[in-house]
């Protein structure tokens, strides 16, 4: 830990919250809610791996890095559609440009540890203020191992019409990513965000324990889009908060497929007459342990939330669901409506609903429903009797099921799933 | 070796609720679940066809099927165990002013049963149910813990009020229909924590009812689906309040909105209660 804090040439401050975020993680007890993080055994593992790489062109990265980049179309989408792009390999910020349209709007795209050089007022205000490093155990690993990632600054009033991006990819087994990334939208202005994560198959494990901070600042509009598309193999943790000031706004899209073991539960708090809507969607296949849901804290007098979740077990999967509607006191008027649907398309999967709905607020309104559907066979007869093979007519009722999500995506990330769908379906692309 | 509690929750969570409770009662499956309290040892006596205690010093065990039970403990701790094949109605009370009463039950058969606790706890009520049964249940009072533990056919109703209260549900389904109404007040802080297993052809549908008046009210109705082949598996958390058409039909025949509102928490109550509310309302 020492030794990254020296590497990065950080403050001393960042290196004073690394070592309390260590002692917490030393102090707190393994949380007994996860399963399958038994042989997380962090002393096999590789906890920083230097990458002796940054440019702001395709370009000037070695080849063997670039290609990985290049079979995901990256560049391309870049070119197109993006307005800035950071991409982490491992444990470093390998890739980040912004385009000449975001300097203009004076928006800030960095990497984490430069950010935090560069603007350390800034990065202090916000950094381990809206995801605390006491939350659990392996969010105290995560800041006191921290690399890679991103910082987005948008001030106040400044609309950023382009999407900008941050890729993380895992290129090793028995590696450990640590990025964080901090979005901070500032009074009026508004953002569409997007995130990646991807890692190739592995025979052996490897660890994501990423967090994303995001700060929606008064009348500000943050979108929020996010696609995991790991291996297989991977033991997934992500830790996500978003705070959301009065008649702020947050759109978050959270998805999820592959990985082991994952536990994503996006959280948000929202204040006076601030909103958000969120959208998960997941895929349990062939024995993972998939763990999403959502944490929404009402703190503001009409404050809305939606939350919509959608998650298939396939194959032995599991999916599981844990939901959090938390409504104070004096969250006059709030409004809450959740809803969880869960498919089930085999005798072997399962599908689990936690959801947890406290009120205090007594003028506060709040909806949660869920039902967990079954694989129809009528359906499956009649897509085979046309023509198609069973993993298709699966991947087919698989997409239908998920299709008003499809639709939340942007129409490069839509294509970007109905691939990954598919290929989880049938093992293969097209 | 690592522990793993499946029910318990993330922190975020678990600062709010007493979900460890919830863990340790599942892990200790068929004993009463009394904190600070020793356990003595129960005895059951000869099978009668009813018992009434009114008074309850020491441990004691029984058999019940059919009419009405009454457990008090005014003074003194008391461990009861109750077991019986249910042949129609029963009705139990429990009630306890203060003095500490656990009390573990077994009920089996087919029938209904009305089960009313009131009191200053702390009272931990567990019952296992299997069978066929409907089970009807008013709970209201402070520091009460109650549970079922049911396998087979179960419908199972209910009402808390108070000041605190916690109430588990956790069913193999077979078939179950759960919904439980939370009544908040001013101070209080009432949980309904229903968890249903699934099992293979098996059918589940669960339902928190809240009607906020103060207070901190809690709905987890959670749902475990263990196989692909069962029937159907829903559940809900909803605010107990008029819809828009039928706050207007109500409004247009002279009701008030507020009325309008007592008007269905009043027949919600009738519902899930049945004969209780036709006998103590």
């Amino acid at each position: 830990m020492e030794e990254i804090s020296e590497r990065k040439k950080e403050p001393e401050w960042m290196r004073k919250l690394r070592l309390q975020a260590l002692k917490l993680f030393e102090t707190l007890p393994d949380p007994l809610w996860l399963p399958g993080i038994e042989e997380l055994n962090l002393d096999e593992m590789i906890l920083y791996e230097e990458v002796d790489a940054r440019a702001t062109s395709w370009d000037e990265l070695p080849e063997d890095i670039r290609r990985f980049y290049e079979e995901v179309n990256l560049p391309e989408t870049e070119k197109r559609f993006l307005a800035g792009l950071s991409t982490s390999y491992d444990s470093e910020t390998v890739y980040y440009h912004a385009k000449e349209y975001l300097k203009k709007l004076g928006v800030i795209l960095l990497p984490m540890e430069e950010a935090v050089k560069k603007y350390p007022g800034l990065v202090k205000k916000y950094f381990g203020r809206i995801f605390p490093m006491a939350e659990h155990r392996y969010a105290a690993l995560h800041y006191a191992l921290w690399s890679g990632g991103v910082f987005v600054y948008v001030p106040p009033g400044v609309k950023v019409q382009f999407p900008v991006e941050a890729f993380f990819l895992i290129s090793e087994e028995l590696l450990a990513q640590f990025e964080h990334s901090l979005i901070v939208v500032d009074e009026g202005a508004y953002l569409h965000f997007i995130e990646g994560c991807s890692s190739p198959q592995f025979r052996k494990f490897s660890f994501h324990d990423g967090a994303v901070e995001m700060y929606v600042h008064k009348n500000a509009h943050l979108k929020f889009t996010t696609v995991q598309n790991w291996g297989r193999n991977i033991i997934n943790f992500n830790n996500k908060r978003a705070i959301v000031e009065e008649g702020g706004t947050v759109e978050w899209v959270e998805g999820s497929f592959g990985s082991k073991n994952s536990y994503v539960y996006p959280s948000v708090i929202l204040h006076k007459n601030a909103r958000s809507r969120m959208t998960n969607f997941s895929v349990a296949h062939s024995e993972e342990w998939k763990e999403g849901g959502a944490k929404i804290f009402h703190l503001g007098e009409n404050s809305r939330s939606t939350v919509e979740s959608k998650s298939i077990s396939v194959g032995n999967g599991v999916s599981v669901f844990r939901g959090l509607l938390k409504i104070n006191k004096g969250a006059v008027n709030a409004f809450s409506a959740m809803s969880c649907d869960s498919l089930v398309m085999d005798p072997e999967s399962k599908a689990f609903t936690y959801p947890h709905n406290q009120i205090e607020e007594k003028t506060a309104r709040v909806s949660y429903e869920a039902s967990t559907t079954f694989l129809n066979e009528d359906q499956l007869f009649y897509l085979t009797s046309r023509g198609l093979d069973e993993d298709a007519a699966r991947a087919l009722i698989a997409m239908g099921f998920f299709s008003d999500v499809i639709s939340e995506l942007p129409p490069e990330y839509a294509a970007v799933f109905k691939r990954v769908l598919e290929y989880d379906f049938r093992g293969s692309v097209g | 070796m690592r522990k793993y509690l499946p029910f318990a929750d993330s922190p975020t969570i678990k600062s709010y609720t007493r979900w460890e409770r919830f863990d340790e009662a599942l892990s200790k499956e068929g004993k009463p679940v009394v904190k600070g309290l020793k356990e003595e040892k129960t005895k059951l006596p000869e099978p009668e066809n009813w018992f009434v205690e009114e008074h309850v010093k020491r441990a004691k065990g029984f058999r019940i099927s059919s009419g009405e039970v009454y457990i008090a403990s005014r003074e003194g701790m008391a461990f009861l165990h109750v077991e019986g094949e249910v042949k129609g109605k029963l009705l139990i009370i429990e009630s306890s002013e203060k003095a500490p009463l656990s009390l573990t039950g077994k009920l089996k058969g087919s029938g209904e049963v009305l089960h009313v606790i009131k009191g200053n706890g702390p009272h931990f009520s567990r019952w296992e149910l299997e069978g066929n049964l409907t089970v009807r249940t008013y709970v209201e009072g402070e520091d009460i813990y109650l549970r079922y533990v049911g396998k087979g056919e179960i419908k199972a109703y209910g009402v808390s009020k108070g000041k605190r209260s916690d109430v588990h549900h956790l069913f193999y389904a077979g078939n179950v229909v759960n919904r439980h109404l939370l009544l908040g007040e001013e101070g209080s802080f009432l949980v309904h924590r229903p968890l249903v297993k699934v099992l293979e052809g098996g059918e589940a549908h669960l339902e928190t009812l809240l009607v906020k008046e103060g207070g901190l009210v809690v709905g987890v109705p959670s749902v475990e689906v263990l196989s692909g082949k069962v029937k159907s598996a829903t559940h809900a958390v909803k605010d107990l309040v008029p819809s828009e058409e039928q706050l207007f039909y109500l409004r247009s025949r002279g009701f008030r909105e507020r009325e309008a509102k007592e008007h269905l928490v009043e027949e919600v109550k009738r519902f899930l209660l049945g004969d209780i509310y036709q006998r103590f309302f």
